[in-house]
């Protein structure tokens, strides 16, 4: 089992997408997205329906991973901050704790400044939400057991459709 | 590491297939996203090099609805089995739940499965993980060479935590599903 899990209530993503939703606002930012470091998503204001946030949110991790990593091996310190400009719409990445980092989505119309000052307001608080929901140890969840259980059957099923036996 | 969402009554893992270049690993990714039904499985996203081997890393998130209403989403992903890839494969490796290593049948690879593995202890140190206690399960792939090394020899050469192992053709999906329900089994805490 591993040794830590995040366990999300109904009132901590609420508390979460309360402070993105403030963020959105006073960023004047199109999008917001708080990503755990493994690539899945915490909590999101805005974000549009269209984007197949699963793929969205591997990707976003895996970029700021690798940065954060050609930093390291570059010698720079603490890096936290990441920034990709386009023709009219902008990323800013802004890493939270060591769980969690947030992505903001902005139009050219608005100033990197404005996102990153108020990205920095509003890191400490969703630094502690994320540190709350973060526990020591991963409890078994009957769930996962169900879908233990459910991938199990497809693989009786695949070998009695005539798969070839195996030898060892 | 797991979540638990409540809120979107879900939960995800996240498992990590690991082994030498050109074991299989991709090809039990794409078995299971051609086998599964569409709505249980998101896009298939591959970061290769033009000769088809992974850059960086595969990802295919399945979604597996539960009868009680929930969701389990198990996201796998493939590192890159080359050696000087390794600061890619520790970047997958981060707030990972399990691992699958897939070890090639062929004689010829005995020594690179011996390599990757030792990739895998020190990628997972560096991650912050420790070998000795993480889910894991093993892939002896291959398996229809015309002369595979023995299952018992690929044990006692790879296998010395004694987890499950599976015999797979992964190329034609045999043992596929059997190894990612055992994982899932273990990451899980169901066995």
């Amino acid at each position: 089992m591993p040794s830590r899990f995040i366990e999300l209530k109904v009132v901590d993503v609420e508390m979460m997408e309360s402070e993105l939703r403030t963020l959105c606002a006073r960023a004047g930012a199109e999008a917001v997205v708080l990503l755990d470091m493994s690539g899945v998503v915490l909590a999101s204001h805005r974000v549009p329906e269209k984007i197949d946030s699963l793929l969205i949110a591997a990707l976003l991790t895996s970029n700021f991973a690798a940065t954060e990593e050609l930093s390291r091996r570059l010698g720079v310190d603490n890096f936290r901050v990441m920034y990709h400009e386009g023709k009219r719409q902008n990323l800013y990445f802004d890493k939270v704790s060591d769980e969690a980092i947030i992505v903001v989505l902005f139009r050219d119309s608005n100033a990197l400044g404005r996102v990153r000052l108020f990205c920095e307001k509003a890191i400490p608080e969703l630094a502690r939400l994320v540190a709350g929901v973060t526990k020591p140890s991963a409890p078994v969840l009957p769930q996962g057991r169900a879908a233990a259980e459910y991938l199990q059957r497809i693989a009786r099923g695949i070998n009695s459709d005539g798969s070839p036996g195996i030898q060892g | 590491m797991p979540i638990h969402n409540e809120s979107a009554r879900e939960i995800v893992y996240k498992i990590a297939y690991h082994g030498p270049g050109m074991c299989g690993k991709t090809t039990n990714l794409r078995f299971i996203y051609n086998t599964l039904p569409g709505r249980q499985v998101g896009r298939f996203l591959v970061l290769d090099t033009a000769v088809e081997r992974t850059l960086y890393y595969d990802f295919l998130p399945l979604v597996i609805p539960l009868d009680d209403g929930y969701t389990a989403r198990i996201h796998l992903y493939t590192v890159p089995g080359q050696a000087y890839y390794d600061a890619s494969r520790r970047l997958v490796l981060r707030g990972v739940d399990g691992i699958v290593f897939v070890a090639d049948s062929h004689p010829d690879r005995s020594q690179d499965n011996k390599d990757s593995l030792a990739m895998l202890k020190k990628d997972l140190k560096e991650s912050g993980l420790d070998y000795s206690s993480i889910p894991l399960i093993m892939q002896w792939n291959k398996r229809d060479l015309p002369s595979p090394v023995p299952e018992n020899e690929l044990a006692a050469a790879l296998n010395e935590r004694a987890v499950p192992a599976f015999p797979a053709v992964a190329r034609d999906g045999a043992g596929v599903f059997e190894t990612l329900s055992g994982i899932v089994d273990a990451v899980t805490g169901s066995t």
